[in-house]
């Protein structure tokens, strides 16, 4: 269980990381960058529960600092706390509820947008908010929400798939989803 | 509906809280070391994994890039191939000209002794191979590092303009501060006059290709639109005269003693590639 979690988290964090930062990025230095750690963090927050969405934002934080940042352990900080804030959501969890990891991601998402234009802006002696949100906050939050729309569902895809096929998790999983039970027993049946 | 199943299950591991703490602890104990020292360990060890993916995914970028370059028709190519002979033609003529002065201007410097221009610098070539991940930096990873002789604080040009300065250096991997991000500032001087002036970087002017200067004293007037900007000799960081931009406008300040204005880099900060990476820094003061 726990392997299959870490084998399934760290290749999607490096993955993400990549991409988030030589696929997209070649595409313009200033554009907007769907932030793919964060949509990553949040879902496996919503999917998996506190300790694997601390891990992960943790890491993904520290990637972000080391590869960009002058003070590393900040965005790690901001991560973590994303992740722990959005595993404490996974008690909502539901194979088939998309909104609710969706409406997380957008959350986190402003949250971390005003907590960088406070800590990189204002404290810098920059209060141009209008331009922060114009050219920045509002691209990347739009390009966030598009990418987390493909990339939530490839994840608990890859989740419902491959790691929650323990028999104990399964049974959690019934006892929590009794509206939803159509998809699953149909699985149960063919096993 | 049990949340009674969950606890069960959770408490075998490690309480999250604690989990939490202890992250908490390790990141402001990174943040901390950060600013006492090196880190380079964690950095390296990042490098190592991570590096060769983003090399490999630049190199696969850039052949796409080319890729749809070579679909250009024959006909273009023929049309351009005449304007370039031409342009050769032209160029040779030039050429010509300037080798000419180059001879004069060489013999003039040795006169002077003013043969630091950082054409004689030497310099080392790297790819960029990722634009920073902190999405409001404008900071890139270049595929050289320690290994290859980078140490912080060199300074990067691209083409015959000033790109920005290494800030963190990796095994394989460094990171450089461009001079248009947030923050940024750099001692110049207007070329012409001598006049000291502050670059700055700044984010909102970059989106239309500019950069700010400021603290300009220019009694006379006359630092005008067009003017180069160079570093300057009394910058503890940058070598003197790298060209960084030209003047696009100037204005007085409210104070009426100075003047800021913005500067067109001579760099395309939005297509960079392949930058230059000069091996010489500049001496650090001394008594």
């Amino acid at each position: 269980m726990t392997f299959k979690r870490i084998f399934t988290a760290v290749p999607a964090l490096l993955l993400f990381f990549i991409v988030q930062s030589s696929v997209l990025k070649g595409l313009s230095l200033s554009g907007a960058i769907p932030n793919l750690l964060l949509v990553l963090t949040v879902g496996y927050g919503y999917l998996r529960g506190e300790t694997s969405a601390m891990t992960v934002g943790f890491f993904s934080g520290l990637l972000l600092d080391i590869f960009g940042m002058n003070i590393i352990g900040l965005y790690a900080l901001i991560y973590l706390y994303t992740g722990y804030l959005a595993g404490l959501c996974h008690t909502w969890y539901e194979p088939v509820e998309f909104r609710i990891p969706l409406a997380m991601i957008a959350v986190a998402e402003i949250i971390v947008l005003g907590l960088e234009f406070i800590l990189f802006f204002v404290l810098n002696g920059d209060f141009g908010f209008a331009f922060y949100l114009k050219g920045k906050a509002l691209p990347e939050f739009a390009s966030t929400m598009l990418s987390s729309v493909i990339l939530y569902p490839a994840l608990l895809w890859i989740e419902e798939r491959f790691v929650n096929v323990d028999p104990a998790e399964k049974k959690k999983k019934e006892d929590w989803n009794v509206s939803d039970l159509v998809e699953n027993s149909d699985k149960k049946g063919a096993e | 509906m049990s949340p009674i199943v969950k606890q069960k299950e959770e408490r075998r591991k490690i309480p999250p809280k604690y989990l939490l703490l202890l992250f908490t602890i390790l990141c402001l104990g990174l943040m901390v070391f950060t600013f006492t020292g090196e880190l380079s360990v964690a950095e390296d060890a990042a490098g190592t994994v991570i590096v060769p993916f983003q090399k490999g995914i630049t190199a696969l970028g850039s052949s796409l890039v080319a890729m749809v370059k070579e679909r250009y028709t024959i006909e273009e190519l023929k049309e351009e191939n005449r304007r370039l002979s031409d342009e050769i033609d032209e160029l040779n003529r030039q050429n010509a000209q300037l080798i000419q002065d180059g001879y004069e201007l060489s013999e003039l410097r040795r006169l002077y002794e003013l043969d630091n221009s950082y054409d004689e610098y030497e310099k080392t070539g790297a790819t960029i191979i990722a634009a920073g991940s902190g999405n409001r930096f404008n900071s890139f990873i270049i595929d050289k590092g320690r290994d290859d002789g980078i140490e912080k604080d060199m300074n990067v040009i691209a083409g015959s303009g000033l790109v920005g300065i290494v800030a963190d250096t990796g095994k394989n991997w460094s990171r450089v501060n461009t001079i248009i991000s947030n923050g940024t500032n750099v001692s110049a001087a207007v070329l012409h006059s001598g006049d000291n002036i502050i670059v700055s970087g700044d984010m909102e002017l970059m989106q239309q290709g500019r950069i700010r200067f400021s603290q300009l004293f220019d009694k006379d007037e006359n630092v005008h639109p067009g003017d180069k900007i160079v570093t300057s000799n009394i910058s503890d960081k940058y070598l003197p005269g790298i060209l960084i931009g030209y003047v696009a406008s100037v204005d007085m300040d409210s104070n009426q003693l100075t003047y800021s204005g913005q500067i067109t880099p001579v760099v395309d900060f939005e297509h960079l590639g392949y930058v230059l990476v000069i091996m010489e820094k500049k001496a650090p003061l001394e008594d």
